[in-house]
């Protein structure tokens, strides 16, 4: 009997969520012609940014030894990751105005997790430009790139895009918790999302010592795509090739932790007042 | 006793600027100062991908002293200055012109006693003297991040300040007409934000134009955008020499010419439209 109430209870929170899932995409519809330019810029962004690496890699063969199709498959890797953080997370990053405005009061009198309500009242459709950007290149770096395709290879794939996700998230939920103290985390979310989005889609072995292991231990931003990548490829790191296969534990470890930390601080929530 | 109202002074002769005019740059000015965070947040970045690209550049050069022709030393002192500059002429009123056509104060702009480009041109110049002070904050951390030195002639210090005032004036003009469309598209936000994106590209900020591929390179070339950044910043590390720094400018100063008659053009049309049809 209880089973049946647990999974009834889930179903109409996923039922919820679609709801507003689809209200928000509609709403978004209205203004067409604008939510085209916001895609077409998103992606635009995206190919400069690897138009970047192209114009460099067609002067010079290698980058940090990693040939074109290599980084666009670690570039690949680190954007679809990204834009599946991004596809359920992307209205996170208004949460200091939210909680500023009181209208996080307003999540906490329905029937729904605060942080599930964030995730899916206000889905920006245009984010799926990172995530179409991010399938269009890795798709086209797997074509060419020479990696021996097990079914273990495809796993790690599958994982460490997983795992990327994970480690994204964990540094945006982690420093909005912030927010529930201070009224403010948007400096310390951006500072994170611009390091993975800039560091993130080169070979973390071209930065020098002390960058990479910061960017390795204390910031696992290697594990987004770097490591996993380079055990696919068979490329020798700073580590044990096997590390790579590391990526979804760092990742759901950190995403956690971040949970954690967000659940602890909104308890300590005081209202603004309105 | 008569009563005699003062006599009107005309404006001293000596005081040739309108005043409406230095209003502008002053509140423009003041404006700068309000944004504290945004530029401690700015630096961080700037610098950020500044260590980035010379990570990246160091990588590829793998230990050669020069390619191309081009000393490693020179291509991070053109990478840093180009960061450098890229904050100081970096736009006010491609984010003032939208706000001011959506919330409708443009219809007060345009009765005000000097035309409503002066003040726009107004707020530019201010943000411009706000944030070169601001500057120098700057200059001690891309030491140390990048590396900067000084032009390495006197023919390149004059030739890159020349080149500088004239890529000054083409990116006020392109992103001036970038604002100008909002006259005719309700929202310019998608388009200001391609054009960010790409402009750092174009303009040989991040890959000087000497290493592209020479398809690529021509296409550039027929762009305003080196004039921005590349053009300048090749003559300030020495790279372009001699006749070469006068073709240089000129080009530079093509830019600026026909970019300002499509201005006043463009304005002429957007004022024509706002007064007959209410914007």
């Amino acid at each position: 009997m209880e089973e049946r109430v647990v999974s009834m209870e889930l179903t109409h929170t996923l039922a919820i969520c679609w709801s507003l899932v689809r209200a928000s995409v509609r709403g978004q519809m209205q203004y067409r012609t604008s939510f085209i330019m916001e895609v077409a810029a998103g992606l635009a962004y995206q190919s400069v940014g690897f138009l970047f690496v192209w114009a460099i890699l067609s002067r010079f063969q290698a980058l940090g030894g990693w040939t074109l199709e290599e980084i666009a498959m670690l570039y690949g890797i680190r954007l679809t990751a990204h834009g599946l953080y991004m596809l359920f997370f992307s209205n996170l990053f208004r949460i200091d105005d939210f909680v500023r405005e009181g209208g996080y009061d307003r999540l906490l009198v329905r029937p729904l997790p605060a942080l599930l309500q964030l995730m899916f009242t206000a889905v920006r459709v245009t984010v799926l430009g990172d995530l179409i950007g991010g399938v269009v290149i890795l798709g086209a770096a797997l074509a060419r790139v020479d990696v021996v395709w097990t079914p273990a290879h495809a796993l790690l794939l599958a994982l460490a895009i997983l795992g990327g996700a994970l480690i994204d998230g964990a540094f945006q939920i982690g420093p909005a918790a912030l927010t529930f103290r201070f009224l403010e985390s948007w400096p310390l979310r951006v500072i994170f999302d611009d390091v993975f989005s800039r560091f993130g889609n080169y070979p973390t072995s071209i930065l020098d010592r002390p960058a990479r292991n910061v960017l390795t231990f204390i910031v696992p931003m290697a594990f987004m795509a770097y490591l996993p990548a380079s055990t696919l490829l068979e490329r020798e790191t700073f580590l044990p090739l096997w590390v790579g296969w590391l990526a979804p534990a760092v990742g759901a470890v950190m995403f956690v932790l971040a949970l954690w930390v967000f659940a602890r601080a909104s308890r300590g929530y005081q209202s603004s007042g309105h | 006793m008569s009563l005699s109202l003062p006599r009107a002074r005309p404006l001293p002769t000596t005081w040739r600027v309108h005043p409406g005019f230095v209003a502008c740059v002053m509140a423009s000015i003041r404006r700068t100062y309000a944004y504290r965070a945004r530029f401690l947040l700015w630096l961080t970045r700037t610098m950020a991908q500044l260590y980035l690209l010379r990570m990246i550049w160091m990588s590829v050069y793998d230990g050669r002293d020069a390619v191309d022709g081009i000393p490693a030393g020179m291509l991070i002192v053109y990478l840093t200055v180009a960061m450098l500059q890229e904050f100081l002429i970096q736009p006010v009123i491609v984010f003032e012109i939208d706000q001011r056509i959506m919330r409708g104060t443009v219809a007060t702009d345009i009765v005000r006693p000097i035309g409503f480009m002066w003040q726009m041109l107004g707020l530019e110049l201010g943000g411009l003297l706000g944030r070169a002070p601001v500057l120098l904050l700057a200059v001690p951390v891309a030491m140390v991040v990048g590396s900067l030195t000084l032009p390495p002639t006197q023919e390149a210090t004059i030739g890159y300040a020349a080149s500088l005032v004239l890529a000054y004036g083409i990116s006020v003009l392109v992103w001036m007409l970038v604002g100008l469309c909002s006259f005719w598209m309700t929202s310019i936000h998608g388009l200001r934000f391609l054009l960010f994106t790409v402009e750092g590209f174009l303009a040989g900020a991040l890959v000087p134009l000497w290493f592209l591929p020479d398809t690529l390179r021509t296409v550039l070339a027929l762009l305003p955008f080196q004039g921005m950044v590349f053009l300048p910043i090749s003559i300030y590390i020495g790279q372009t020499t001699g006749g070469d720094i006068l073709g240089a400018l000129a080009v530079q100063l093509f830019w600026v010419v026909a970019l300002s008659v499509v201005a006043v053009l463009v304005w002429r049309r957007a004022r024509w439209k706002l007064v007959v049809q209410g914007g």
